[in-house]
């Protein structure tokens, strides 16, 4: 039951009302989006009112009310990583997914993000999937990685 | 408690410390103009109307009169060019927001602005003062911002009905822009603004639904057990017919008629 693994992350962050933001982080982390119930859920157990939570789930880019794909692409585009071509890679996820930051595939395998800094701007343009770290990315590149986990899902069925 | 001396538009006055600027301008009789200020609402400092000029030490500052509490010897001036400037400059933007609507247009009657950046067709200026009354006064907290930067807006959890909205219309008593409608019809409280619906109790006298179901609930649990009178229950104008006539006179001779 949800419910047990929910009451984990509470007792973890204190059952504390100030803890919401990492609360809610840790719930994004178990469950890839936030989902309705379960906000229903912390705001009945924490006593905070419910549109305080949603008011706090809409405002930062880390939270999202829909379910994320199995690989979640983030794609920098701070100064430095869309000077070195960022933004030709986030274009180049657009036309293939046919989705827009902030939207998963259909088949809920991929979705994909526009980040502004990782603050790793060195290794720019850079491209994160799930918590792996790519550095030094074009367009050729993320699509042989994106070839590579689309094969590695054929495998698995 | 300490108190400081400062001079607002030329005038001497002590006033105790942490006082706000707002405050003490009412106090003297001087105008501020204000869109987000309401006095039995924390202010919130959204708006950023009421700018004016502090000087301190020489050096110019612009701040909001409504949150900005006096810690030292400053010296305000909430009405001269600049401050002017500058609060024609947030009309102008709000102009471009929300165009010619309510408290707004009153304003820019007022200062004589012109729509420099266009007229706008939004409904809500962002100014919190439902999100805040909802929150402080009422204590119910059905409705907040969400989204932010150029989505941000006034909204019900998921943008579904809020499960609890009492239907008092307290946000929409309080918007200086009118953003916020209640609608009555038949035995419905509708606030489309905010998704929410209510069934309505009817007037014990002329049968009229007038009154949330939910909001007679909620004044029942805030005054106790049993307090609930008639009152509640009678729509105003049964109270006026009614309850002027034969019941205050009745209370007024000490329970004698």
């Amino acid at each position: 039951m949800r419910k047990l693994e929910v009451d984990k992350i509470l007792e973890k962050n204190g059952w504390s009302k100030n803890k919401i933001v990492g609360i809610l982080q840790d719930i994004q982390d178990s469950y890839s989006y936030l989902p309705e119930d379960i906000l229903i859920y912390i705001s009945e157990k924490l006593n905070i009112p419910l549109s305080q939570i949603y008011s706090i789930s809409t405002f930062y880019r880390a939270f999202s009310l829909k379910p994320k794909g199995k690989y979640r692409i983030k794609v920098c585009l701070g100064t430095a990583c869309h000077v070195r071509g960022g933004y030709m890679i986030a274009e180049f996820l657009k036309n293939k997914f046919g989705i827009l930051p902030g939207e998963t595939t259909e088949d809920g395998l991929f979705s994909f993000d526009t980040v502004n800094c990782l603050g790793a701007c060195a290794i720019g343009p850079i491209v994160v999937i799930n918590e792996k770290y790519y550095g030094q990315m074009d367009v050729r590149k993320t699509e042989k990685i994106i070839k590579g986990l689309e094969n590695e899902k054929n495998k698995q069925f | 408690m300490k108190s400081v001396e400062i001079i607002i538009d030329g005038i001497k006055k002590i006033v105790p410390k942490r006082i706000t600027i707002l405050k003490i301008a009412q106090d003297v009789g001087i105008e501020i103009p204000t869109l987000c200020y309401h006095s039995a609402i924390e202010p919130y400092g959204a708006c950023r109307l009421c700018i004016v000029e502090i000087e301190r030490n020489g050096r110019k500052r612009y701040v909001t009169a409504c949150n900005f509490p006096v810690e030292d010897e400053i010296k305000i001036e909430t009405n001269n060019e600049n401050v002017v400037k500058i609060r024609k400059l947030i009309l102008e933007l709000l102009i471009a927001k929300v165009g010619y609507k309510g408290k707004v247009k009153e304003y820019a009657e007022k200062y004589e602005v012109e729509p420099r950046f266009g007229i706008g067709n939004d409904d809500c200026i962002l100014c919190g003062l439902c999100v805040n009354v909802c929150k402080e006064i009422i204590g119910v907290s059905a409705i907040s911002f969400s989204q932010r930067g150029i989505e941000r807006k006034v909204s019900s959890p998921f943008e579904k009905e809020p499960t609890n909205c009492i239907g008092c219309g307290a946000c929409s008593f309080v918007c200086p822009v009118d953003a916020i409608k209640v609608e009555d019809i038949k035995n419905e409280r509708i606030i489309k603004k905010i998704n929410a619906k209510l069934e309505l109790e009817k007037c014990k006298i002329c049968q009229k639904p007038f009154i949330p179901k939910k909001l007679i609930e909620y004044i029942k649990n805030k005054l106790g057990a049993n307090v609930l009178l008639d009152i509640f229950l009678i729509c105003n104008e049964c109270k006026g017919k009614n309850y002027v006539d034969k019941l205050l006179p009745f209370s007024l001779t000490g329970g004698k008629k």
